[in-house]
This record gives C-alpha cells, sequence and structure tokens, in this order.
C-alpha cells in the first residue's frame, strides 16, 4: 500500500541546512538512549496443541 | 505532472537519509522502512550525495513465467497469459562528487561520520539501506516527480572520467517499504 500522500519534496533552492557534527552526534545518542529504553514488547506464545 | 505527453530534458536532485540515523521532523525517530524523515529534516542534506552528473538511469528486470492453453479445435498451444511473479528495481547514477557515501559504499566501511577522520575498508556491512528521494525538474524548473525510495545503497565504480575528475556510480536497489512511492 502506497502513501503517496506522504512523499513530499525538499525545497532545492533553499534545502534543510546538513547537522553540525555536534548536533548529529547529539541527537544520534539521544535517540539510541530513547530506543534502547523503549520497552520490549511481550512474546506471544502459541499453545502446545493438545495432544 | 503533464495533462498531455510532452519532451522533457531533465535535471535530477537526489537526497540520501541513512538507515539507523536519527531525525527529528516530522517526529523524533530512527530512519528506517517504517521511519521517514520529513523533508525539511537536516539529515537529508548531512550525508549528500552531491550533483548528478547525469539524469539517473532506472531498469526493471521481471521474472516471467507464459501461461500456455490450447486454441480450441486447432491443436495448438498459445501463450493465454504472462505473469510477471518477481519484480527488481534499480536506479543507477553517476555524481559530479565524492561524498563521505560514496567513499563507504565504495570501499564497504561503515558509515563515515562527520567527526570520523578516517575510515577502514572491507570492514563495514555488507550493504546500506536508507530512504532515497529523487526530484527530477524540467527545463523550466517544474518538478514533475519526486521519488520516494526505500532502498539498498551500493557504489560500483569509483573510476577517474574526463578531465581526472572522479565520478561514482551508486546503484540504488529498491526495498519494499510502505511509505515508499513516487508523487506526481
Amino acid at each position: 500500500m502506497f502513501t503517496k500522500d506522504k512523499i513530499e519534496a525538499i525545497d532545492h533552492k533553499n534545502p534543510p541546512k546538513p547537522h553540525t557534527p555536534e548536533a548529529l552526534a547529539k541527537l544520534n545518542d539521544a535517540q539510541a538512549a530513547k530506543d534502547a529504553a523503549k520497552p520490549v514488547p511481550p512474546v506471544a506464545v502459541t499453545p502446545s496443541p493438545k495432544p | 505532472m503533464q495533462t498531455q505527453p510532452s519532451v522533457i530534458a531533465t535535471g535530477d536532485f537526489l537526497y540520501f537519509a541513512p538507515g539507523g540515523q536519527a531525525f527529528t521532523i516530522p517526529g523524533a525517530g530512527t530512519v528506517g522502512a517504517a521511519a521517514k524523515p520529513g523533508p525539511t529534516d537536516p539529515i537529508w542534506t548531512t550525508f549528500a550525495l552531491g550533483s548528478v552528473k547525469k539524469p539517473a538511469v532506472d531498469k526493471i528486470t521481471s521474472k516471467e513465467v507464459k501461461v500456455t492453453a490450447p486454441m480450441p479445435g486447432t491443436g495448438i498451444i498459445t501463450t493465454k497469459q504472462v505473469l510477471r511473479t518477481e519484480h527488481d528495481l534499480m536506479m543507477t547514477v553517476e555524481m559530479n562528487e565524492i561524498s563521505r557515501l560514496a567513499v563507504a559504499g565504495f570501499y564497504k566501511s561503515p558509515l563515515i561520520q562527520l567527526t570520523d577522520t578516517g575510515f577502514f575498508p572491507l570492514s563495514g556491512p555488507s550493504s546500506f539501506t536508507g530512504w532515497l528521494k529523487r526530484q527530477r525538474y524540467d527545463a523550466s524548473n517544474g518538478l514533475w516527480v519526486v521519488d520516494d525510495w526505500w532502498v539498498d545503497l551500493n557504489v560500483t565504480d569509483i573510476k577517474a572520467g574526463e578531465n581526472n575528475v572522479i565520478n561514482p556510480t551508486f546503484a540504488f536497489t529498491w526495498l519494499y517499504s510502505a511509505l515508499a512511492g513516487s508523487a506526481i
């Protein structure tokens, strides 16, 4: 299923300014910590078939 | 998109957001098949590919399965239907500049970060994934298609072209993502 409404162009004459090295490193570290802190969803256990 | 067929002299702009990198627009997340940064996020220009030397070439290869059936009363079997059961979509493009992505992709090193002062060939992952955004403009600066592809990135060549300028060749293989597609 494609979601074409979410496909947007970058303003190529005024593109977003790239991250500074420090900003990107900080952002990556913060996001990694956030991802690590996310609770792990419980694994569904399929009951064994009755004999 | 044009309402009538028209000749288009195109220019392509490519942007790449590597998988695993953090983004903040439209919300905080990590770039992945199910998470695409918004067009104003800085990640699109942080790992810049450079400028396109020639418009990208797309190629689709499909595995064909021909279904045959007899024509009634003739004793002849003909093709009734052609099914294409596997598709592969690739884009190859030559760039003008050497970028950190070009070096990492060719020498198979890990992604080279802005703060890195060196890289280690053959020590990286077997493939890079990420979001590729291609914007195709016509000769009068009209944007006629925006492609968002979740791709495997590979750099197949890093040869010196005319005038001793090194032109890396990128090969992008389309991978499935529900967020991929093209706006026209």
